[in-house]
Order: structure tokens, then sequence, then C-alpha cells
């Protein structure tokens, strides 16, 4: 048995307050025991994702980004804090096709194939063979993002050769995407 | 046209090279075909087989664009036993003659070996090979298409040869290249390279002699041969001096009487002249390079100052200098100084021709190039007459 | 409607707010660190006036994130959703390997025995390493809430704060935005209705059936408090499971009020409630901190890895004791009605839900296959002995750290214990080092364990006098209850 000295009028809006915050405490830490429940993304697993700790591409992650512009706005947030090379608005207007971007320290072009009409190279150059990026990723409209696994470099040179039909190469001719290479 | 399919032959079974390309890229490539994944583990060599003292490049180069992107079928694992096969399937693309995935070859070209900087080859595991491709073989000959191997030189008994198949056993790249003719009613057929070695080295006949130009001013005497480079490549040919027309020449003797010096009864009998080398119909530039053949002759006119034409680079397999005299101990000796551009294997700004006593060597133009390469040929006698020629070879 | 979403509205908690919060806490970060049952009430609003003090902690962590070189977005993400396994110990080592390698990178900054503290204008300010887990995972939250829209806005009011020069003044302005910003998120996502109807209920009950100008909480007050309203037309609260866990949160927050109070005016703390002091519970359990089951931390990999328990027999059966601790004791025989009658209700209710047919619901309502007391006094002394030979065990495994003088007269013991209990875990007495810290953490949390245990034990024993006696008490028990489910459940047989 416990005995309390009955609240006063003034603290008594004070305990409710309490009791209901504690009650809904309760419910929350109980409620995310055990079993088959779902959950949500957390932040954390998200920010693995855009320092590719976790692989790209990850369905579960795709999923959530696709569908919380917040989330969107967030992951273009974290991949663009990175140290990596950061390359924002391309300055000049184009005529046509992916302009070149330059960032210290890098330059990213294209040069169409000759043997393939289809298909364009996209040819990275680093000044420091050292900082070499696994992976590209490009965020254009609406905050949306395309990645793609960068192949390794030679002599501080990454070449790749994507369809121009390509997600990828879509959002590199918007003048106005970020691109990050980490 | 012709097209013959090239395979890499390895441990795991048979690649093929599906397409060479040049490619305005910063640096060669070698991608698997079906979904240009880079190849990265052999993608170091690659750039340096085709470029700067590559064999690739010194054998067909320089280039413009300088870089390829070769397309193989599979991986192929790290490891050198590609060149071989890369070496002949650059040859064949060159002439357009590489059979892509989406041709009918008629030929199919199996081969491996390790080349080292002076073209020579090696191979292993050539047994183990063999054994991977038994399906590409027993394919390739049930289709009654024709099935060459190609291996270094004594690393396959005659006992391991392949059923219906043309093997050539080479210890020099270059000869593989000259041994897989491609003629232009059909399939490839092997020529044997002593035959062709054979005449490479013939004599020159110093006895035919050209119209010769006089130089006003200058003499010069001009000999050419091309010769072993720094890095070991050699290449020489000694060719039949028998023009089937006239061509334009300095005469020494009345180059230095000009010059106020008395000639020499020896100098008197010097003559130099400068052709055109260039394709003809049944010989292509690559013939002329590595086959011997002797291309069509077009007579480089000479002004009175001892500068010749300009001579335009389509279609150009090299430039002939010859020296038109059995008395060549008048000459001390011959050199190419390069203003500008360069001839294939030869980097530096001058290089000796030697020895004098050949009768004509030809100089070799880059299958591409952008700027015009811009020389002169100087002669110096052992009388002391110092005479020069000049030539432009236009882009 | 599923057995998820019935729990979820019975619960009052929103789908969006568990999902969030289940993702962040029982992902490999936080296993095993009890962040759950801490982060919960920061969430939900509880502290009272110092509601938002963990916001204020989470913004001076924060700045001496940036002390230590985490003064930019990317630093700070690192600092605060980069680490693999977020535990005490791996946040000081973090922390502490940051400045061997490169030191201080702002004055005013320096470790203490517990933690780090940092000095604005001459006021310091310490977190301790303790503390880390639950503010990375407040973090964490944060960044998530209102489909993560107020990541950017809380980013940028951190790098504002961090940008020097940093002040305490700065720190209390960002605290205090990011404080507004929870307010307006609690108001939007906590469910507290139906919580506050409860008090609502609670507290004039307390008032009537009380002595004047007292709340008198016991065993009966709960009892009669959930058959008066158990069974009403209007929005029962019909679970006596619910009931207990109201009246236990309620005493936690009397008590938590009441000691800010003697703490505040520095009244003494004793067991004179006529002199307006409060009873403190004389075991383990202790009134003036949170109490915390100490079952939490064998969530932890390297503890799960090692079969402490067995789940059904060994670990179920003193759940509910460990998490309600001390008011366990203080209400021996509501407790005791929680662990036999509200799995029986659940039956019944499952029964009904699932028309398991009327002899089920009868049964249930019969109270026939409701577990006895004694059966659980029976199981509690078998988990009692278990966690003795546990605790044997785990010092034999770390006998070589321990007094050799004090251990040598329970080593042959502690080395039997260990080779007895033929089960994962204890096949190496010799283990790694990973393993060893399980048992190091295991073997400081068995103790409090076998406390709750022993006092529960005692408080079972004091409520009879003889051996009948209980089964007396829970006869009498099961009649009242039999008569309630009835009245609740019996026209649906």
């Amino acid at each position: 048995m416990t005995r309390f000295k009955a609240p006063s009028a003034a603290s008594l809006a004070g305990i409710r307050e309490e009791f209901t915050a504690l009650g809904a405490a309760r419910d929350l830490a109980n409620e995310s025991d055990g079993g088959d429940v779902a959950i949500k993304l957390p932040m954390s697993r998200v920010y693995a994702y855009a320092n590719g700790r976790i692989s790209y591409p990850d369905i579960g992650i795709e999923a959530a980004l696709a569908g919380t512009p917040g989330l969107r706005a967030a992951f273009r947030r974290l991949v663009m804090a990175a140290p990596t090379y950061r390359f924002e608005r391309a300055i000049a207007a184009s005529e046509g096709g992916p302009l070149t971007r330059r960032t210290e320290g890098a330059e990213i072009r294209f040069s169409a194939s000759r043997a393939h009409k289809d298909r364009i190279y996209i040819i990275i150059e680093l000044a420091s063979p050292e900082r070499t990026p696994k992976t590209m990723t490009v965020f254009y409209a609406d905050d949306r993002a395309v990645r793609l696994g960068l192949p390794i470099a030679q002599a501080g040179i990454i070449q790749l050769l994507v369809r121009k039909d390509s997600g990828i190469l879509r959002a590199l001719e918007d003048p106005d995407s970020n691109i990050a290479l980490m | 046209m012709t097209k013959t399919a090239v395979y890499i032959a390895t441990t795991n079974g048979p690649v093929r090279v599906e397409l060479i390309s040049q490619e305005d890229i910063a640096r060669s490539i070698v991608v698997k075909s079906a979904d240009f994944v880079p190849l990265a583990d052999i993608a170091e060599e690659y750039q340096h087989f085709v470029s700067g003292n590559g064999p690739v490049a010194r054998a067909f180069g320089p280039f413009d664009p300088p870089m390829f992107s070769m397309e193989l079928s599979a991986e192929i694992e790290s490891g050198r036993s590609w060149h071989l096969a890369a070496f002949i399937a650059h040859g064949l693309a060159a002439e357009n003659r590489l059979a892509g995935p989406k041709d009918e070859p008629e030929a199919v070209v199996w081969a491996t070996g390790v080349m080292g900087n002076n073209f020579s080859v090696a191979a292993e595991h050539i047994g183990l090979k063999i054994e991977h491709s038994r399906a590409l073989f027993k394919e390739t000959t049930s289709a009654g298409i024709a099935l060459h191997v190609v291996v270094p030189d004594g690393s396959l008994d005659e006992a391991d040869h392949v059923p219906l198949a043309t093997h050539h056993h080479v210890s020099d790249a270059r000869a593989a290249l000259q041994s897989l003719n491609v003629t232009s009613d059909g399939a490839l057929s092997a020529m044997e390279i002593t035959a062709s070695t054979d005449r490479a080295n013939q004599a020159p006949t110093s006895k035919k002699w050209r119209r010769a130009w006089i130089i006003g001013g200058i003499s010069a005497l001009i000999l050419a041969i091309v010769t072993e480079n720094t890095t070991g490549w050699i290449m020489t040919e000694m060719l039949n001096l028998s023009p089937e027309k006239p061509t334009m020449s300095v005469a020494l003797a009345e180059t230095t009487e000009k010059q106020g010096i008395q000639p020499t009864p020896l100098e008197q009998n010097v003559v130099v002249q400068l052709d055109e080398i260039r394709a003809s119909s049944d010989t292509s530039c690559a013939g002329v390079h590595f086959r011997g053949g002797l291309g069509n002759l077009v007579p480089v006119r000479m002004n009175g100052d001892g500068v010749g034409a300009d001579s335009a680079g389509g279609g150009l397999c090299g430039i002939q200098i010859s020296l038109s005299s059995v008395e060549l101990l008048s000459v001390e000796r011959v050199s190419i100084e390069t203003v500008a551009g360069n001839f294939v294997g030869h980097s530096g700004n001058s290089f000796n021709l030697a020895p004098v006593s050949k009768g004509s060597w030809r100089l070799f133009v880059p299958r591409t190039f952008k700027i015009p390469i811009v020389y002169k040929i100087r002669l110096v006698t052992r009388a002391g007459s110092d005479v020069s020629i000049s030539h432009k070879v236009m882009p | 409607m599923n057995d998820e979403v019935i729990h979820l509205l019975r619960a009052g908690a929103t789908e969006g707010i568990a999902t969030a919060f289940r993702g962040v806490v029982h992902g490999p970060r936080f296993a095993g660190t009890t962040v759950g049952v801490r982060l919960a009430p920061i969430l939900t609003g509880a502290g009272g006036a110092n509601r938002d003090t963990p916001i204020y902690e989470l913004c001076h962590f924060a700045a001496m994130a940036a002390a230590l070189g985490y003064d930019d977005s990317n630093g700070r993400f690192l600092f605060f959703l980069g680490m693999e396994r977020v535990t005490p110990a791996a946040v000081r080592r973090f922390v502490e390997e940051t400045v061997d390698s490169q030191g201080w990178a702002r004055e005013g900054h320096a470790f203490t025995e517990r933690g780090m503290r940092a000095n604005y204008d001459q006021e310091p300010f310490e977190v301790w390493f303790d503390r880390a887990p639950v503010l990375m995972a407040l973090f964490e939250f944060l960044t998530g809430i209102d489909d993560v829209t107020f990541f950017r806005e809380m980013d940028d009011l951190l790098q504002e704060m961090v940008t020097p020069p940093v002040t305490l003044r700065g720190i209390k302005d960002t605290a205090n935005r990011i404080s507004s910003r929870m307010r307006l998120w609690r108001r939007a996502n906590i469910a507290w209705a139906a919580h506050e109807e409860r008090f609502d209920k609670i507290a004039p009950y307390l008032t009537e059936n009380s002595p004047n100008g007292y709340w008198v909480i016991d065993d009966e007050v709960i009892f009669g408090f959930w058959v008066l309203h158990s069974n009403t037309e209007k929005k029962p609260i019909r679970e006596y499971a619910t009931v207990f866990e109201a009246f236990a949160t309620l005493m936690r927050v009397i008590r938590a009020g009441a000691v800010a109070e003697a703490a505040s005016d520095a009244r003494r703390l004793g067991t004179d409630f006529e002199a307006g002091e409060i009873e403190v519970a004389n075991d383990s359990g202790t009134v003036t901190g949170e109490w915390e089951s100490p079952l939490g931390v064998f969530n932890h990999p390297n503890l799960k890895s090692i079969r402490f328990f067995k789940g059904e027999g060994e670990r179920a059966p003193i759940e509910r004791l460990m998490e309600f601790g001390p008011d366990a004791q203080r209400l021996a025989r509501a407790f005791l009605r929680l662990e036999s009658f509200a799995p029986t209700q659940n039956v019944i209710s499952n029964a009904i839900r699932f028309k398991r047919g009327p002899g089920a619901i009868s049964d249930g309502i019969a109270c026939t296959n409701t577990l006895a007391y004694l059966s659980f006094e029976e199981i509690l002394t078998g988990v009692l002995d278990h966690i003795g030979r546990l605790q044997l065990a785990a010092m034999h495994v770390l006998r070589a750290e321990v007094d050799e003088d004090a251990f040598a007269p329970i080593a042959e013991q502690a080395r039997t214990a260990f080779e007895e209990l033929r089960r994962k875990g204890f096949d190496d007495d010799d283990p790694g080092e990973d393993q060893r810290e399980a048992f190091q953490v295991a073997a400081d949390a068995l103790p409090r364990i076998a406390g709750q245990l022993r006092g529960f034990l005692e408080r079972m024993r004091e409520m009879e006098q003889g051996e009948s006696e209980l089964n007396q008490i829970f006869a009498d028990d099961v009649a009242l209850f039999s008569r309630q489910f009835h009245a609740i459940y019996g026209h649906r047989r």
C-alpha cells in the first residue's frame, strides 16, 4: 500500500499531463516489442545508403525514397554533405546533350560512341587518383536521384558507356542537376 | 569484304574480340560486349598495348582519335596472353575485316601469345586452352569455316594440332599478320613466312636508275632505310627498285657543282629520288607495312631548291627514298631530321638511315595523323658535301 | 481487423509513430541498449517541467561533437548516424579515438570520468556516455518526424548553433526551437486521449476512496477501480492489466513529482507517510531513480548469444515482475492478480474474437486454467535458483578479475555451476573478449534480478501465514475475478 498526499488542484494538471505522457510512452515501448511488425526506414540506414555502406540499389530504400519527398530531400543533403566531388549546376547553356561539368579536382565530360550510336561515354577525370569515387549520384528535379556504380579508375580516369536514353543520362542532361561522386 | 572472327584462347574457353573501335575517350578500354562493363584487370595493360611504345601503336599508329575500345564476348582473367589475338584483331579492324557478332565470318583465328617489346611471342597452357576450345573448333570446321590456330613457335607439337585447322607457328607477331593474308576474293589463306621473309630480304637492284632532277645549289643523296628503333622493333625492307615509271630525284653531281665543289667521280653517279608509296588495288597500306607489298609508287616533284611538293596523307602508306648509285662509299652519313610529326617507329627528331649500302629505304606514315610530317633528308658525303632535301606530308 | 491493429488502437499509439520508433530502436545500432524505454517518454513529452531537457542535452551533445571536429553537416551525420553500434562504451571509444588522433578542435572541452564536459562562460555542462545512446536515438528519430520535413531545418539550426562563437544562449535558443517543433509534433501525433480519460476516472476515484487529503493506492483500490470501470456502458476500461499499468504509472508520476519537490526543499525521504513523506521501498528497487527492467541488457546481441535464459520457462515468468520492479512488491496481491488473471482475460477475449466456442469462453470465465499463486511461487523460486547458478557461473568465467581470497570459498561451487549449465555459451570458461564482456554485463544485472525475485517472494510469504493461505487467497481471487468476468463477458458465451 502506498499513501500519497493528495495533489493540489494546481499540481493535478501537471500530474495528469505526466501520467498521460508516461502512459503513451509505455504503449509506444510495448507496441514496438517483438514479432513481425512493420518498421519505418531509420535515417541511419539512409545515411549508410548515402555513403555506400549499403549497396545500390536497395529496393526497400529506393521505394521509401520514391514515396517520400522529405526523405529524398534528406538523402540529397546527406549525399551532398559528404566529402566527395560535388558538381553544382552546369554553367553554360547546352544545345543538346549533357554538358561538361567541372569542380575542383575533377571533370566529367561526355563523348558519343563511334561504334554504338545509341550510347555515350561518360568520362570522369580526377586530378588526384588517390581520391577515387565508387558511385555517381545525380540529383535532378524534385530531389529525385539516379545512382550509378563506377568502375575502377585507371590513372585517375573513370569511363563508362551508357545508353543515351538511360536514366542517368537524362538526369545529367538537366543543367540544374547536382552530381556527387563518392 | 571478307570478315574474320578472332578468338583469344584462354584456359576458361575462347573469348571473342567482337569489336575494336577508335573512340574519343581519355584512355583505351576493354569492355564486355553484353553489358559494356569495363574489364579493369586488363585495361591498364591494354592501354599500354595500344598507345605510346605499345605494339599496336608502333605497328599502326599514331592514331586520331588515339584511344580504342575493345569489346570482348566474355571476361578474361588478368594476364597478357591475349596480346597476340588482340594484335591480329587490331590489324584486321584496321582494314575493316574484323567480324562482329552479327557478321558471318569466313575465317576464324584462334590465337594465344604474350608479346614482347620486340614483337616476340610466348605462351603457356596451350594444351588446356585447346581443350577448352574444342566446341568452337568443331563448330567452325563443321560449318566449313576456315580455322586458323596461331601459336608461338615451339609451343605446340604437331601431335597436338587441332584437326582441320591451319596452324601458324610464329616467333614474331608481325609474321602472324603476314601469314594470315586476306585476299580480295575470299577467305584467309596462309602464306609461308619464309616466302614473305625472303621477299623482304631481297637485295635491291641498284643498277636501276631513275631520272634525276637537279637541285640548284644543293646536292643531296638520299638513302632511306627503316631501322631498328631504340625499343628494338626491327622493320627492315629491302626492295626492288625497278620503278614502273620515271620518278624525280636529285643528282648529287649537279648539286655539288652548283656549290662550287667539284664532284668526285663517284659522286657524279649518285642520284636521289623520292616517291610516295600509295595503296594499290591489290595491296593496302597494311600489306605494304607488313607483307612487303610494293604499293603504287608516285614520284614526288622537286623544285629547284630541293623542296619536294607536299604529299597528301590520305591513302599514303609512306615515302620511299632511293639512292641510285652502286658506289655508295662516297656517302658518309644519311639522316632524317623531323621538324614536325613522326614517321612510324620514329619518335625522335633525328635519326640516321643505315647502312648506307642499302639501295632504298621506306619511311611509313601513320594511318591517321593530325599534324603534318615535316622533315629533311640530310646527306653528308666523304668529300664533305652536306645537302638536304625538304618534304612535307600533309594530314 | 487484425491483432496488430487492434493492439495499436487499444494502446492509443498511431501506427506511424510506432513504426518510426521501431525503425530507430530495433535496429542493430541500439540492440540491447534499452534505448526504447528511455526514448519513448522523451517522445511523448514525459518529464513534466523538464520534458525539454533531453533536447537541450542533445544540443549540447551536438556542440560537443562540433568541438571534436564534427562541425559541419557531414561531420554531424557521421557522428549521430554513422556509428554502427551505439552503446555507451562504443561512443566513449569513438570519442576517445577522435581526441587521440586529432585532439579537441575547440577549446573549453574535456573528458570527465563519465562523459564529456563543456564550459560556456564559466557554466559547465556535462553529457555522460551512458546518456549518449538515447540522445543519438532522439536525434535519429527527430530527423524523420513529419515525413522527414524537419530534417533540413534541424540540420540548419544545429549548424548555426555550432558556428563559432558557440554560446550557451545559442544552444538554449536552438533547443527551444527544436522543442517547439516537438510540441507541435506531439499534439499532432501522440494519442493522449485514452490516457487522459483514464486519469480523469482514476483521480476522483482515489479522492473518493482515500482518507481525506490523501490518495491511497493498494491492491483493493486497483481491483475496485477495475470492477467499477470494466463493465460500464460508455468507454469501459476492460482489461485488468490496463488498470494495473495505469496505477503503476500514476505512482511513478507522483513519486517523481514528490522527489523533485523533496529535492528542491530538502525534505527528508523516509517511511513516515503521516509526516507527508513518502514510503520508500526497502529493497533493491528505489523510488528515487527511474526503475528499468534489468532484463533489458540481455537483449544485447553478445548476451543473446549466450543462453542465460530459456524463453518460456525462465525469462517469460519474470518479465513483468522485472518491468514493474518495486511497484510489484508494493502491490503484491494486485501484481499476482495481474500475473494470473490478465492472461485469462486475454484468453477470454481471444476466444470471443476468434469464435473459439462457448466452452472456451466458459472455461475462461470460470478461471479453470488460471495459474495458481502457489504455482507462480514455485516458478519464481525455480527461476531464483537458476539466477543463483548463473551468478556462480558468471563468477567462474570472471574469476581472474575477482579477489582471490573472496572467491576461494565458492570457487568449486562456481565451477560446478558453470559446468552443469549445459547450454549455448557455457562451453568455454575462458571465452573471448566479447563473451567475457557479456558475462560482465550479466554479472552486473543478475543481482538486481535476484533482489527483485527475493523481494517479491518475501512479499508473498508475508501475505500468508501458512501454505494453505496462498491457496485460499487464490481461491478468493478466482471467485472475485470469475464474477467480474461473468459480468463483462457472460453474455458473449
